[in-house]
């Protein structure tokens, strides 16, 4: 730890002020100063981090890179062949369809949940008795056992002894075989993951409602603005950052989706709900194409990437206004 | 700057001095929250009925909410059936761990992407994105090879490692500092505080609600965490909780006893729980008034 | 019976075979087992660790374990064998392939007849003909279940020693059939007379809509007997080659179609797998009156059903080319990770295979073990099922009828690219075009067929 107090040390002398208010490089001499210790400080508060983020996330993924290129089956040979396995991707109609999945789930599931999860946290920011009992039972589903969730919502779709039909026969209309149609099983599975990860988003929100300053509200609120104006004007905007930060992860996650797949449906019927990701986990785990299964993976991190990248452009100018902070 | 407004005081947002009578609000917020609870309280309450059943209960129709008898001996036999207590070390060192890894390393490269700048910075942290969004299931091979060139699989330090670094702490740490005023900081600076002080006695107080956030969320990912503990822990002593639970479920011909599996769902998730409720309590404001911009 | 000399005439083939492999081996392969096999039955002084994978649960084990401390302890005191289990069945793949490809030690693992071809070809796990050849286990192959020796042989090699051997039957539920006025099924029974006793059953029913009168797997492993049965072919060998344009298999796949979508008598599986709650449930609660499933399930299924109904078992039915049988079972393969294959393969043998310990190992499976003679040691606890009854249905008939599933590299992949994906059209109801479903099938299997290196 005392280590990480190092700019500190190596550079005894007070650190020069102004900090850098001042417009880019008039006075260059004391300036290169300040530059040097913020350099040296940046670096080294990132180490710690970087070192594991380096050999446990960078290396491998270096490792998937490079597997695109091979046949490789699992054990045996690395096979160099070259563009095959993107060629093989274009034709491949599974793949296509699993990319349907996989954009039909994220728009469903995304803008939906993150609506609902912030009117849950205005509702859960009160200062109200109960208020914990609450949040709490917003997050148990995010808690709970995967295994235990998906037996339990298997037994609330389930066509003949499920609790969802037995209501809506109660009401006259006949549910579908949830679960088991080509139609209503995306459906299906996009309600149960927002309500299993609602928890997620509501929890960061919160987290960014409590840093909202407290006398902008109150001097608003003095100024004669009505409850849904300091929303609208200061909430909404000064909760950007919060905002744009679980769009983007809620997003990532998204096209990520398996696990709520995997338990729910195993992809089916008839390949309805398979996702890129099982798609990826099928040939690799499944039928031995690892070198394939890199490839599809490589195809997806690269339109994450992309569609990220607008996010970040459009969000850059919606997040920070005219002040641009980058 | 002004003292920070401790819970007593904290009022709703958006509202801040009420007008409406107190008790109306709370009121409604109770009523809409009781019934949107009970769904997503349902399938838990599901679970920890089915926990109190024999199995034969559990395989009728039509299904019954209620236990015919609280069969509460489920939970005994269920911790005895594999070495609960042993999984349930595991998965608290493991949990432990990783928060501690992540809360330390997120906070301090969160920090330096959102305050400090230097060359390659914004570079650097598009590959910490970019991360995020390549899918695990090509990285296991690679990381397990890796794993096995440390010597670390099958120990709990192999389960610690790969997730104590993480991407995401680490973004979700830079956009909550960017959102925090700067005058504090820039204030300490012409004092002359070093930016270790900045971060540790500035930064780390304000961001008191988000490392909140981040520690419960990294402490119940790594408490669910399945797919890596399952390919790297092959010994009984280092079985994490899920593990433990796959074990009564094993074989695909033979039926699995539900009883016990939904007892042993519902005692693990008790320390998760803990956590929430006792994280909420650092879920105050960590700021409360500063002269804020605009 | 006219099974009788067809099952000789394999068992001749498969003989030959296996003889000629093992001489080769003896001749022409230098035995890395030789020097570890010198030295049994006396203590050896090989020191380390002896790692097994397993898919059984903590239960199943213990009886393992048991005669596992016997065997380290007499023969390897310095070796520690570490066996890892209570690992979930898809998990059990995932991990296993994981720590091979990454080149973890491993000895020994539990391996299926479903995944064998696939291993072997992929180079997962070795051959054993070189053990085998130096160590045969006793009157090998000639007191093994054939089709289960013959599940594990890869390019004329074997790559496991079997264990168990599952076969297929009827769970009857005694009060649906008796509300309905139906006989217990026997062996005589056509599907015809399966297909009236569904809606008979049904139709007794207090409920029809949500009632069932039988259900039968359609996974593409466990529709092999009923296509045999209805005089059809999935897929046959030598070369691989795809029958399901067959009219016979048409018919056969008719019939499933019928029973779920046309007349309602049998729940539609799709979707329902991997819960393992869905058919034992309506048959417990009396909404389903019989359930194909394997001979295992009699060991839990009293827990289940409860004092909800009385419960038998009986025989599948006969179809118009005769009858057929399911079944399938696991063995015991050493990857090729191993770091002590020699140590692993007497290991295997010692309890697959010899005699004194088949009693444990039967009971550890809740199956028949791969030697034929020993049936005795994996009958049913009489209280919950009559013995007699359970031999006379999996075990008697089994003998003479059973059939195998044929599987072939890549079969999980053409199961779920092709097979699952399709056929999941028709068990929905999203499509009632059976032939037309079949003939893409058909094709789809024959290009993928075409590209197994063999």
């Amino acid at each position: 730890m005392k280590d990480l107090a190092l700019p500190r040390e190596r550079d005894p002398r007070p650190a020069p002020a102004p900090v850098p208010t001042v417009r880019p490089a008039r006075r260059q001499g004391a300036f290169r100063g300040v530059r040097r210790t913020e350099t040296i400080a940046g670096y080294l508060f990132l180490l710690p981090n970087f070192a594991g983020f380096l050999v446990f996330s960078l290396l491998p993924i270096a490792a998937t890179f490079a597997l695109t290129l091979t046949d490789w089956s699992l054990i045996g040979e690395r096979r160099f062949v070259g563009l095959a396995n993107f060629r093989q991707l274009l034709a491949d109609d599974l793949f296509w369809q699993s990319a349907r999945n996989t954009l039909y789930y994220t728009v469903a599931a995304v803008p939906a949940g993150v609506f609902i999860a912030f009117w849950l946290a205005l509702l859960l920011n009160r200062k109200m008795r109960g208020v914990v009992f609450f949040r709490t039972i917003f997050f148990l589903p995010h808690v709970t056992l995967t295994v235990a969730i998906a037996l339990v919502w298997a037994w609330i779709y389930h066509p003949q002894l499920g609790l969802l039909n037995y209501g809506l026969e109660r009401i006259g209309i006949d549910g579908p075989r949830w679960l088991q149609s080509t139609t209503w099983a995306m459906p299906a599975v996009v309600v149960m993951s927002n309500w299993q990860g609602i928890g997620y988003a509501m929890l960061i929100f919160l987290a960014g409602l409590q840093a909202i300053p407290q006398d902008l509200l109150e001097a608003a609120t003095v100024d004669g603005a009505t409850w849904f104006q300091r929303l609208r004007h200061i909430v909404v905007p000064l909760l950007a950052p919060t905002t744009f930060f679980i769009l983007v992860t809620s997003f990532i996650g998204a096209m990520q989706a398996f696990d709520q797949f995997y338990v729910m449906t195993q992809g089916g019927p008839a390949y309805s709900t398979t996702t890129l990701v099982m798609y990826v986990f099928q040939n690799g785990f499944q039928w031995f194409q690892m070198g394939y299964a890199a490839t599809i993976a490589v195809v997806l991190f690269a339109s994450i990437f992309a569609i990220t990248a607008l996010q970040w452009r459009f969000g850059q100018a919606w997040v920070y206004g005219n002040e641009g902070a980058q | 700057m002004s003292q920070a407004a401790g819970p007593a005081t904290a009022p709703d947002t958006p509202a801040a001095p009420p007008r409406r009578p107190r008790w109306l609000g709370d009121a409604l917020a109770w009523a809409v929250l009781s019934v949107l609870g009970l769904f997503w309280l349902l399938p838990f309450l599901w679970m920890v009925a089915n926990s109190l059943k024999s199995l034969a209960e559990i395989y009728s129709f039509p299904p019954t909410f209620f236990p015919d008898q609280l069969r509460w001996w489920n939970y005994p036999d269920a911790w005895t059936a594999v070495p609960f207590a042993r999984f349930f070390t595991n998965s608290v060192i493991v949990s432990l761990g990783t928060t501690a890894g992540v809360l330390l390393t997120s906070a301090m490269a969160g920090y330096s992407f959102a305050r400090l700048r230097y060359p390659g910075r914004d570079k650097l942290f598009i590959a910490y994105l970019a991360t995020m969004m390549v899918p695990f299931p090509v990285l296991i091979i690679p990381l397990f090879i890796l794993m096995g060139q440390l010597g670390l699989i099958d120990t709990l330090i192999g389960l610690i490692l790969p997730a104590a670094f993480s991407a995401w702490g680490t973004f979700l740490m830079r956009q909550f500092m960017l959102s925090i005023p700067r005058e504090l900081e820039e204030a300490a600076r012409v004092d002359g505080a070093s930016y270790w002080r900045v971060f540790v006695q500035i930064m780390l107080p304000l961001c008191t609600p988000v490392l909140a956030t981040l520690g419960i969320f990294t402490f119940l990912g790594s408490w669910n965490q399945f797919l890596w503990p399952l390919i790297m822990i092959s010994s009984v002593q280092n079985k994490t909780l899920p593990l433990g639970l796959t074990m009564f479920q094993a074989q695909a011909t033979v039926e699995t006893p539900w009883h016990l599996v939904m007892a042993a769902a519902t005692f693990s998730i008790l320390p998760v729980l803990v956590v929430f409720v006792l994280g909420q309590r650092y879920y105050v404001r960590g700021i409360a008034t500063t002269g804020v911009k605009g | 019976m006219t099974r009788t000399p067809r099952l000789a005439n394999r068992t001749a083939t498969r003989r030959r075979l296996i003889q000629f492999g093992a001489a080769a081996a003896a001749a022409g392969i230098v035995l890395p087992a030789a020097p570890a096999l010198a030295q049994t039955p006396a203590a050896s002084d090989l020191s380390g660790t002896l790692r097994g994978m397993s898919w059984e649960t903590e239960a199943e084990m213990r009886k393992w374990f048991r005669h596992t401390e016997e065997f380290f302890a007499t023969r390897y005191p310095n070796l520690t064998p570490e066996l890892e289990y209570g690992t979930a069945w898809a998990d059990y793949w995932t991990k296993l392939q994981t720590a091979v490809a990454g080149g973890a030690q491993l000895d020994m693992c539990w391996m299926h007849d479903s995944r064998a071809q696939s291993y072997a070809s992929l180079g997962l796990i070795q051959p054993l003909d070189p053990y085998i050849a130096a160590d045969p286990p006793q009157e090998w192959p000639d007191a093994y279940y054939p089709s289960q020796v013959d599940a594990f042989r890869y390019n004329d090699q074997q790559f496991a020693i079997p264990y168990d051997w599952a076969t297929g039957g009827f769970y009857v539920n005694l009060d649906v059939l008796e509300r309905a006025g139906v006989e217990v099924p026997t062996v005589d029974w056509t599907f015809d007379r399966l297909l009236e006793a569904g809606l008979a059953i049904k139709a007794s029913a207090p409920n029809p809509d949500d009632s069932w009168g039988f259900f039968l797997q359609v996974t593409s492993h466990n529709t092999g007997w009923i296509v045999k049965s209805f005089g059809g072919e999935q897929i046959t060998a030598d070369p691989l080659t795809s029958h399901f344009d067959d009219p016979n298999t048409i018919a056969a796949y008719q019939f499933l179609y019928d029973a779920i979508n046309t007349h309602g008598v049998m729940p539609n599986p799709a979707g329902m797998q991997g819960l393992g709650l869905d058919q034992q449930t309506a048959f417990a609660s009396g909404l389903l009156g019989i359930m194909a499933s394997l001979n295992d399930e009699a060991f839990v299924f009293g827990e289940i059903v409860g004092d909800k109904a009385e419960w038998t078992v009986a025989p599948t039915p006969s179809g118009v080319d005769g009858r057929y049988q399911f079944a399938g079972g696991s063995g015991f393969s050493i990857p090729t990770t191993a770091a002590f294959p020699e140590v692993a393969y007497e290991y295997i043998k010692f309890m697959a295979t010899d005699p004194a310990n088949l009693p444990t190992t039967a009971e550890m499976g809740s199956m028949f073990v791969s030697r034929m003679d020993a049936w005795e040691d994996a009958m049913p606890d009489p209280t919950q099922l009559d013995p007699e009854v359970y031999k006379a249905v999996f075990y008697d008939l089994g003998v003479e009828d059973a059939t195998v599933p044929l599987y072939f590299p890549g079969y999980q992949q053409w199961d779920s690219s092709i097979y699952v994906r399709h056929m999941d059209r028709l068990w929905t109801g999203a499509t009632d075009d059976v032939a037309g479903v079949l003939q893409q099938v058909h094709e789809e299997t024959q290009a993928f067929l075409d590209t197994i290196e063999q």
